[in-house]
């Protein structure tokens, strides 16, 4: 296994550049998850690495050795593909065994790593077939074996798990989780699901636009997304955003819109802007019967466990979470507590995350 | 924007995979036509015979000939009429034969069984449907009282082109309809389900689907069905040899007949380049009119909806 | 609705009944043919046979050279797929499936093949293949039907091969796969249907050829069918249907065999694949 570095890539298609100054190290049996919106540049960072795209401006580094000019064989990479890529025409074992058999291992090795591999993904059974005859997470499995059998010093994989259903992805998460983590395998993995990222990754690189706008471990970004972006794209339901003027009465400072006011939390007493962007998750809120904000009940949404209520406050309308056992009806009048810890604020202009240790 | 590896040592195999296609065409083709330039310009009557150079000679020669002018008219008007009719015949029986009925299976193998029998085969067959005393088609026809005296299918000067026409069409329809056939099949079903749904009708999803799906096919086969029909000459030999008098005499049977017949190969050569050039002419023409079409795009099987 | 619908559809399969019969029937009436007396051919005709021989056949088999010719086009027909698949499935490779500048250009430059005045240029090919020693001789001939065959082929193969996701190359290459290993192993056993198609194309195109055999093969014993059987059919100032029926049907007979094997993989071939 290997660390990976990525200095400052650059990948021009054309004019357009779709990969912006991407920097991140990725340490030795790290799990590491780029995360973005559709067509943020998450692919071509990875098929960059993996060889597949060339590099525009910057370096790759595998293991301290940078392979900006090796071909993709050279790298000592493996990949799994979104479609898989299985080849139709060999049955599961000479999937499996393709690779190693192009680099002339003896036959005997090549079976017995076939085999280990094929047990550990419970496909025994199956190596005589051919990919047809597969269903749709057994095929994933060969697509993920194929890249274990060559143990490779590092794994990219790119939504391995997007074509399955909604079941069989939890599933298949998790034993991807236990197998790389029982690999000790450095992995680079890109998705466009929050969930997913949130709960495999190491550490999430956050993309947007052709930027990692973020890097740092899934609490990390969760509890401190250093953009409004990223805080309205990690999080499900996503986080409510209101424009606040800042006003200062008594030497104290309150946020304030239409509808409501709110000290500003002791934290970040030293703000100096008068115009911010407030944000809290809709479960980080807390019902009250009397004193609170209050809004009107425009929809509910049964999520289950819990119930997604959309408020109308003022001009604005945000969501909250409750449990599902409250009672409530639309046209109703509801009201809610925010605790300060909860509160993001983000600048009006840049919208970058404001944060309390700001010492200007 | 440097290059990698990977893409350059791509780029080094494609290129090295196409050369042999390429040499065997140069051998084969670009050759011949050089040499057929040389003798073009000399008075060599046949093949190894004394010859001097005579410059353009057998090129005024050539557009002075009242018989050669009118077989490049005919040329032309076989051209049109094979060419062009052939390749419209062919997609309308494409798009007849595209949606599923019984026996569609047996019809996409066996359309193509007279493409794939020899000329000489198609030649007996069609000698012999047309024969005035004992063809099937005279016969019946005044057996069933349609017709007083046989029609000289190949005899008649006035008939003998529509008759060859007729029959190198029944050759090659089959040929182009069946790859037509394949290009309609190429296009995604859900294509047509979605234009359904948004309530287009037939013409309408013609027009903005199946038509711009075809178009590179359509423009290949435009340009080479033009080609083939233009060179066309086996048929035209076999069953009439040009006539009745010069009546089906094409340029490609002229210059034959004037290189092997009228032991004049000098001649002849002069006669095949002006065709030639003419030729180029119209595919440069084609291919430029249509340029889209022709140009492979960058990403060619990279497709990036995924 | 749906009875003008139905209505259509009958119309259709009319109109393709009678498309087939235009293409097929002739096939038929000359088979029935080839079993009467010439006698009962040139006499005005009934349609039933009156008397059914074998006459026809046996001057055929018998006292033609059929068998010889027979040969002779199988050898150029296998001469021609022999060096005509490698060049189409490795031009085909290059052009879909790889980048390189020129490309284009290349492409372009063979499809201009079919410019080429067959009929009118034979007499250079004629000298050149003189001085290379490839006149009267079959493999000369091949080589012909190749160079008319390849750049086609390579067209025709372009539908199969552009639908095979991108990504099966790309794993290969990852995996540290060679180029030319990916192409052999990877490829060209995904595109086999496209290979079969590509394959009887190029068969077909030496099979029915008849210009280049007949200025190429001069003597006799090298004749393929189209030469050795227009020799004796048209050679005479009247032709003997019943022996031209005969030769007809001898010569249609194998691609019509070829058609019962692997007929319905043509179309597939040349297709995306959409062809079940
Ligand atoms: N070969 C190409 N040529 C030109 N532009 C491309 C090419 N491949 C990708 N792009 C563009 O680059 C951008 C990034 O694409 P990329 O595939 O990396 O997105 P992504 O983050 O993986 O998105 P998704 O989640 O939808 O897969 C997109 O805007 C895309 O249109
Ligand atoms: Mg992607």
């Amino acid at each position: 296994m290997a660390s990976v570095s990525l200095k400052n890539l650059n990948k021009f298609f054309g004019n357009t550049l779709v990969v912006n100054n991407v920097s991140v190290d990725i340490a030795d049996g790290e799990f590491l998850v780029f995360v973005g919106p559709s067509g943020c540049g998450k692919t071509t960072t990875l098929r960059m690495v993996a060889g597949l795209e060339s590099i525009s401006d910057g370096e790759i580094q595998i293991r301290d050795r940078t392979v900006n000019h090796l071909p993709p064989g050279a790298r000592d990479v493996a990949m799994v593909f979104q479609n898989y890529a299985l080849y139709s025409h060999m049955t599961v074992g000479k999937n499996l065994g393709f690779a190693l058999k192009a680099r002339r291992f003896d036959d005997d090795d090549i079976k017995k790593r076939v085999l280990r591999v094929a047990k550990m993904l419970d496909l025994e059974e199956m190596l005589d077939r051919k990919p047809r005859q597969l269903s749709g997470g057994q095929r994933q499995r060969v697509a993920l074996g194929r890249a274990i059998v060559r143990n490779p010093q590092v794994f990219l994989m790119d939504e391995p798990l997007s074509n399955l259903d909604a079941l069989l992805r939890l599933q298949t998460r998790k034993e991807l989780i236990e197998l790389t983590g029982e690999l000790k395998s450095t992995v680079i993995y890109v998705t466009h699901d929050q969930v997913e990222a949130m709960t495999m990754g190491h550490r999430l690189a956050v993309m947007n636009e052709g930027e990692v706008v973020q890097l740092d471990t899934p609490e990390n970004i969760y509890n401190q997304p250093s953009s409004r972006f990223v805080a309205e794209f990690i999080g499900s339901p996503p986080m409510n955003f209101l424009n606040m003027e800042i006003n200062e009465k008594n030497g104290k400072k309150f946020l304030k819109n239409d509808s409501l006011v709110l000290p500003v939390p002791d934290s970040m007493k030293k703000l100096c802007e008068n115009a911010v962007i407030m944000g809290f998750r809709p479960n980080e809120i807390e019902l009250v019967s009397q004193g609170g904000i209050s809004g009107t009940v425009s929809v509910v949404e049964s999520l289950g466990a819990e119930k997604l209520v959309y408020l109308k406050l003022g001009v604005n309308t945000i969501s909250i979470l409750v449990p599902s056992e409250e009672k409530i009806k639309s046209g109703e009048n509801l009201q809610f507590n925010l605790r300060p810890e909860a509160l993001h604020l983000f600048n009006y202009s840049n919208q970058r995350r404001i944060t309390s240790n700001r010492n200007d | 924007m440097t290059q990698n590896d990977f893409r350059n040592s791509e780029a080094r195999l494609g290129l090295y995979l196409i050369l042999p296609a390429v040499v065997l065409v140069i051998l084969v083709v670009i050759l011949p036509i050089i040499s057929g330039i040389q003798i073009s310009f000399t008075s060599q009557r046949v093949v190894g015979s004394e010859f001097e150079t005579v410059g353009l000679k057998n090129y005024l020669d050539l557009f002075g000939d009242k018989n050669f002018i009118a077989s490049l008219g005919r040329s032309a008007v076989w051209v049109i009429a094979n060419g062009l009719f052939q390749t419209i015949i062919s997609l309308l029986i494409a798009l007849l034969i595209n949606q599923p009925f019984r026996g569609q299976n047996f019809v996409r193998t066996w359309i193509l069984l007279p493409w794939a029998v020899p000329a000489a085969v198609t030649a007996i067959l069609w000698r012999w449907m047309f024969d005035a005393t004992s063809g099937i088609i005279n016969t019946s026809m005044m057996g069933l009282g349609v017709l007083e005296k046989p029609l000289l299918f190949l005899a008649n000067p006035e008939i003998a082109g529509i008759s060859l026409t007729f029959v190198n069409s029944w050759r090659y329809v089959p040929f182009l309809t069946i790859i037509f056939l394949a290009s309609l099949a190429s296009v995604p079903e859900e294509e047509y389900e979605a234009a359904k749904v948004d309530g287009a009708g037939m013409w309408l999803q013609f027009k903005s689907i199946t038509f711009p799906n075809l178009l590179p096919t359509l423009t290949v086969l435009g340009l080479v069905g033009t080609l083939w029909a233009s060179n066309v000459f086996d048929i035209i030999w076999m069953m009439t040899r040009g006539g009745p008098g010069v009546s089906t005499t094409t340029v490609p049977v002229l210059m034959y007949d004037t290189a092997f017949y009228g032991y004049n190969i000098s001649k002849a050569s002069a006669g095949a380049i002006i065709f030639l050039l003419l030729l180029i002419i119209f595919a440069i023409v084609f291919i430029f009119l249509n340029r889209k079409q022709f140009i492979l795009a960058n990403e060619t099987f990279k497709d990036l909806s995924k | 609705m749906n009875s003008s619908y139905s209505v259509i559809s009958i119309l259709r399969l009319l109109v393709i009944v009678l498309i087939m019969f235009i293409l097929l029937a002739p096939f038929l009436w000359i088979l029935i043919a080839s079993f009467r007396p010439n006698m009962e051919l040139v006499r005005n005709q009934t349609l039933i046979p009156q008397n059914i021989t074998l006459e026809n056949y046996v001057s055929l088999f018998a006292k033609s050279a059929y068998w010889k010719w027979v040969i002779n086009s199988f050898i150029v027909s296998l001469y021609t797929v022999i060096l005509s698949l490698p060049l189409i499935v490795a031009g085909a490779y290059s052009v879909y499936r790889t980048q390189f500048r020129g490309r284009n250009v290349l492409s372009f430059f063979l499809l201009s093949v079919y410019i080429f005045p067959t009929a009118l240029l034979v007499v250079p090919i004629f000298k050149i293949f003189d001085g290379l020693s490839l006149i009267d001789s079959h493999l000369g001939c091949a080589l012909m039907n190749t160079a008319f065959a390849v750049p086609f082929g390579i067209w025709l193969l372009q539908a199969f091969l552009r639908s095979l996701p991108p990504e099966l190359e790309e794993a290969a290459a990852v995996d540290g796969i060679s180029k030319i290993r990916t192409l052999f192993q990877i490829i060209i056993p995904q595109a086999a249907p496209g290979i079969i198609a590509i394959a009887m194309f190029a068969f077909i195109v030496s099979w029915t050829e008849y210009l280049f055999a007949m200025t190429l093969l001069l003597s006799n014993d090298l004749h393929t069918l189209p030469i050795g059987l227009t020799g004796i059919v048209f050679g005479q100032y009247r032709v003997n249907w019943g022996f031209a029926a005969a030769g007809a049907v001898g010569s249609a007979l194998p691609v019509f065999i070829l058609f019962l094997i692997v007929g319905r993989w043509f179309i597939r071939g040349i297709s995306a694949g959409a062809i079940k």
